[in-house]
């Protein structure tokens, strides 16, 4: 993978860049501050950011699929892709979450190519 | 999911906590406080973050008095 994903100007899905963080990110299992997590934490805490997100994205219009990607290794780690039925439902979104924060951190947004995530693989 | 239950904050709008004082600012104005305080050529940093040797040439200090 060139790395280099193409940003198209209209899609009806969405790409938030890096937007899950788990909770033991920096070594698997322990908090940043070196404490065991609990896997049962770690899957609530999923949970919620997904609840967080859905909630979010149903304001602007129906969800066909919503994916996050947990990745172990830098790439893509996680990456949010919403795919909404309308383009322009996509767009609304897009506008209203540019410039905001989620959990502390900016929300990158942008459209993302992907429309058939059983055909989505880096390439 | 049964809606009474007491909804948790969400993450959406939960902005960055903002810094205070910004330490460069701050660090310049102690810096400049302790040199009135001293006189020229002594240098009594407490900041422990000021690195570097004291001017040479004492006419490169403000005459405030």
């Amino acid at each position: 993978c060139s790395r280099l994903h193409t940003r198209p100007s209209i899609s009806p899905t969405l790409l938030l860049s890096n937007m899950y963080q788990r909770p033991d990110m920096i070594t698997p299992g322990v908090d940043p501050a070196g404490q065991p997590l609990d896997p049962r934490k770690i899957q609530q805490h999923f949970e919620d950011f997904y609840e967080d997100l859905f909630e979010e994205l149903t304001k602007y219009g129906e969800i066909e699929s919503l994916n996050i990607c947990d990745n172990l290794a830098d790439h893509m780690v996680g990456n949010v892709y919403v795919q909404f039925r309308e383009e322009e439902h996509a767009a609304q979104a897009l506008q209203n979450l540019s410039g905001r924060f989620y959990a502390g951190r900016p929300i990158i947004v942008d459209f993302s190519p992907v429309t058939d995530f059983r055909e989505a693989t880096c390439r | 999911r049964s809606s009474s239950k007491s909804k948790r904050i969400s993450g959406f709008d939960m902005a960055p906590p903002q810094p205070t004082m910004l330490p460069g600012v701050a660090a310049a104005v102690l810096h400049y406080l302790s040199l009135l305080r001293n006189g020229q050529l002594i240098f009594k940093v407490r900041l422990g973050q000021i690195i570097g040797t004291p001017p040479a040439i004492p006419g490169m200090f403000p005459n405030i008095f």
